[in-house]
């Protein structure tokens, strides 16, 4: 579980998926489930003019996984070690 | 102003080097003159919206990823003490060279320190204090002699003064009369200065007119300044085009109430004094549009704003003869809580608004930051993917069953995570892998701040809480953790404090703030979970910071200081 400092709240809820919360706003599941005991990471993009605002990493059982807004998933197909999670910075 | 302490002592200004190294030394400022405003093109740049950050050489990282080439500087007697050190400067045009930006500034302040005009009782130590300056920044200045190691980036123009229309901002009233006849002197004390010592002409730009649309006069007052300084005391105008309020241009855009202000301005400043004003360049010292506050515009239209405002007065530099268009700002602070300090490409926090990006964009510089994450993989070391696709594997091993924590750092990013031997140790591209000699307890995490400065929280290998910075302290503050909990730390700037969340070894939330607030919430957490924390961007009466946690009834729940607690009441 991780707060970004402006966007939103990631977890991974008891249903084993990750799930966004924007203070708010709404709170829904992404659909993707996590690896045990792990946590997602998530920040803001600030993309210009017309890109994402916020970015999430988070460990898939097998593959790095990053999920922008509008259902934008990218499989990194880095395999993560066990009941450990990622942490994003904007760089 | 703020006033800023000084640790340096100027101690060489006599110092002069062989005639041979002033010929190669010019003909590199000719060099770096040309990249700071070639021919038809304008500087684009920015500043802060207070000079807290200056001399801050984290910011000055991230500025130099920006493309910005000038950045405007309040240049006062107070913050050289008169003359008699210039330590605080020395740093700001350091930093700035380092980056390749060239420093504009903008001379105010009186040797008294009180408001207003320096008064002719003040003319010649005012003068010796700015002849000062200039020899050391300026053409030729002692600055760059002594430093070269540094690119040469001289002051290439001097802004005199800030907004003498606006009386908030001088803190008396400054007829134009009185404006005037101050830069009669003012202006040539700085060009004489730049000729006899520095061998060339220099900008000397009679400034920072509040032009607030129509509701300033700033006209009327620009002409009755221009008259009684005279057209040959100043080589041009500097002026703040802020077309914020709406209801003062009815029917146009915000873009087109710019652009028309502006080619009105070239028109009327070209008209003074029968025409002598023909001959002065215009600088943009100011202009922007808030992201919050009253007059905010989207975020989104923020950048779409600052983007095409920078095309057109590019496309537009030549004929108008605008030699500068600085964004106004940086970055938000807390300084005061109205528009002006909440028009920055950066908010409060440090998150980047788009319009950092199209700031990037628009003039040409490479994209940055790139999003970065950092991950413990199965070949059981660091990891590093960025949204780019850049990144790799550091070989560097961790820990199992740990995990690393990424956040900004100096320009780049740097890494905390526990290393196989068990002690804490931080990873950044320009040192690698660096063993603290910490040791962490087993089965936990560090947490490193999001943004800036690389304050990172652990537990340690005593089951204590503790933290860590470079170069910086390392204390156990003596506060039992839970066994397999981690802390989340982060960064307010609003009160420069470093909140840490943390499970205590009695299972209650804490927060344990360095120099600030040590306690527990009373609200218990889950076992062998840890909390996370963020610092949140907001008005000065509200909360500083937001915990997320999971509590000891399953659920995740919100906590913010000032003692707001929520239930999201999802498990």
């Amino acid at each position: 579980m991780t707060l970004s400092p402006k966007f939103a709240i990631s977890f991974q809820a008891n249903t084993g998926q990750m799930w966004l919360y924007e203070p708010g706003g709404t709170v829904a599941t992404t659909g993707f489930g996590m690896g045990a005991q792990t946590s997602p990471s998530v920040i803001g993009l600030g993309d210009a003019p017309y890109g994402n605002s916020y970015q999430i990493a988070f460990n898939a059982p097998s593959s790095l996984y990053t999920y922008e807004p509008g259902g934008w998933v990218t499989n990194t197909l880095l395999g993560p070690a066990p009941a450990t999670s990622p942490s994003i910075s904007p760089g | 102003m703020v006033s800023v302490s000084v640790t340096h002592q100027t101690t060489r200004d006599g110092l002069r080097w062989a005639a041979i190294w002033f010929a190669a030394l010019l003909m590199l400022g000719m060099f770096s003159f040309a990249r700071a405003a070639s021919a038809g093109a304008a500087s684009v740049g920015m500043q802060f919206s207070s000079h807290d950050y200056n001399d801050d050489s984290e910011e000055w990282a991230v500025l130099g990823h920006s493309g910005a080439q000038i950045f405007r500087v309040p240049f006062t007697p107070g913050d050289s003490e008169n003359g008699n050190n210039f330590g605080y400067y020395d740093r700001v045009f350091e930093l700035a060279a380092k980056q390749g930006v060239t420093i504009l500034p903008n001379v105010g302040g009186r040797m008294n320190n009180e408001v207003g005009l320096p008064s002719s009782g003040e003319q010649a130590g005012w003068t010796e204090w700015i002849q000062k300056g200039f020899r050391r920044y300026g053409y030729n200045g002692l600055f760059w002699q002594q430093h070269p190691e540094l690119p040469y980036r001289p002051a290439i123009a001097w802004e005199i003064w800030n907004e003498p229309n606006n009386a908030a901002i001088s803190g008396t009233t400054i007829t134009a009369s009185q404006f005037g006849s101050f830069i009669k002197w003012a202006g040539p004390a700085i060009q004489s200065t730049s000729q006899s010592y520095g061998g060339q002409s220099t900008g000397v730009v009679m400034g920072g007119l509040l032009a607030w649309s129509t509701q300033t006069n700033w006209q009327t007052y620009l002409s009755s300044a221009y008259a009684a300084a005279g057209p040959s005391s100043i080589t041009g105008i500097a002026f703040h085009p802020y077309e914020l309020d709406t209801s003062l241009f009815p029917g146009k855009s915000r873009l087109q109430a710019l652009k028309d202000v502006v080619s009105q301005t070239r028109s009327f400043v070209s008209g003074l004094q029968s025409g002598a004003g023909a001959a002065e360049s215009l600088w943009i010292t100011e202009y922007g549009w808030p992201a919050q506050r009253e007059y905010s515009v989207s975020e989104q239209e923020q950048a779409s704003l600052l983007k095409e405002s920078v095309s057109w007065l590019q496309g537009q530099a030549a004929a108008l003869n605008l030699h500068s268009i600085l964004w106004y700002n940086y970055r938000d602070t807390s300084f005061d809580n109205t528009w002006a300090y909440r028009s920055g490409l950066r908010d409060e926090v440090g998150n980047y608004r788009r319009s950092w990006f199209a700031f990037e964009e628009a003039v040409g510089a490479p994209r940055w930051p790139i999003a970065t994450t950092a991950i413990q993989a199965n070949t059981g070391t660091l990891w590093l993917s960025q949204r780019n696709g850049g990144g790799g594997n550091t070989g560097v091993p961790m820990k199992a069953g740990t995990s690393p924590s990424i956040g900004q750092y100096n320009g780049s990013y740097k890494v905390a995570f526990q290393g196989t031997n068990g002690n804490l140790w931080y990873y950044t591209p320009a040192t690698g892998a660096v063993n603290t000699g910490l040791g962490m307890a087993s089965g936990t995490s560090p947490s490193i701040t999001a943004l800036q400065n690389g304050m990172i929280a652990f537990q340690g290998n005593n089951g204590n809480l503790w933290y860590f910075q470079t170069g910086g302290p390392v204390v156990d503050t003596g506060y039992g953790m839970k066994p397999k909990s981690s802390p989340s730390i982060s960064w307010d700037p609003k009160r420069n404090r470093y909140p840490i969340g943390f499970q205590a070894n009695t299972g209650e939330l804490w927060i344990y703030e360095p120099g600030g607030f040590v306690g527990t919430t009373g609200l218990g957490m889950a076992p062998e979970t840890s909390p996370t924390i963020a610092a949140v961007d907001g008005r000065s009466n509200e909360p500083n910071f937001t915990i997320a946690f999971q509590a000891n009834t399953g659920q995740m729940w919100l906590y913010q200081n000032g003692g707001t607690v929520a239930s999201t009441a999802w498990g």
